[in-house]
């Protein structure tokens, strides 16, 4: 098992900067391209929901990416912030309705991950995927 | 997101669109593309999605508002030659039949002789 942290600040630019690193190491790691294109867009996503909402009306705060790699059964993604975290709980993460501008995010994640969590640590808001990746489309290396 | 061109022929406004489209450009491409719907003499507007490499959430609902204020001023919207990417990801959102879509160039002849 192999874990990787990547840390930013919650800005947009930044924010798809630290998921295409994590989708990099992914990438090495796996061989099947629409799995890699799952994992990218469910990262996009937990990333761009950090920035859109966890730190609404604040000076940007940290994002983190922890990925871990557990060859040959699956990848766990988790994607944290220490904003203002989710105001209801259980979180809806039902599909938008098809005229609304926003409100698909957590739904596309909860599609594309086999687990699929909303945690909250102390201060630390969590995003928890964990993603199954047959044996064969692990690289021979790995 | 790495370009897009804006393109008029005729009274069809043609967007051509490469690279992604998430979050980091949205509120810039809306900007961008809002001046333009303000002029009145297009009736038509098609984006072309052909190179388009990754989509998420944030450029769907961007496609959404265009959508919605193309239409609201009584004209019509089309994506042209979505690509797989973007496909994969309307389908994945339900909407893969929310847009009308234009799949290749006779097609796309035969809407605008």
């Amino acid at each position: 098992m192999t874990k990787f942290h990547l840390l930013t600040k919650a800005l947009p630019a930044a924010s798809r900067q630290l998921s295409k690193a994590a989708v990099h190491i992914v990438a090495d790691t796996i061989l099947d391209k629409d799995k890699i294109f799952n994992i990218d867009l469910a990262l996009s996503e937990a990333c761009a929901n950090v920035v859109r909402h966890a730190y609404r009306d604040m000076e940007p705060g940290d994002l983190e990416i922890v990925v871990t790699l557990d060859p040959p059964r699956f990848i766990e993604i988790e994607v944290s912030d220490w904003g203002r975290g989710f105001g209801t709980w259980p979180v809806n993460v039902k599909n938008a309705a098809p005229h609304a501008e926003g409100g698909r995010g957590l739904f596309i994640m909860s599609e594309l991950a086999d687990i699929f969590d909303i945690r909250k640590e102390c201060e630390k808001n969590i995003i928890y995927m964990k993603i199954k990746v047959e044996e064969q489309l692990w690289t021979p290396s790995e | 997101m790495d370009t897009f061109r804006i393109e008029r022929r005729d009274k069809v406004l043609f967007i051509n669109f490469k690279g992604e489209i998430t979050l980091e450009i949205t509120s810039d491409l809306k900007k961008q593309i809002d001046a333009t719907l303000k002029e009145p003499s297009f009736e038509a507007v098609v984006l072309d999605l052909a190179q388009i490499t990754f989509i998420d959430s944030s450029g769907i609902g961007f496609l959404v508002a265009l959508n919605t204020r193309v239409m609201g001023q009584g004209k019509r919207l089309y994506l042209f030659q979505p690509s797989a990417q973007v496909v994969k990801t309307l389908e994945l959102v339900q909407l893969a039949n929310f847009f009308q879509s234009v799949l290749d160039e006779n097609e796309l002849k035969a809407l605008f002789p």
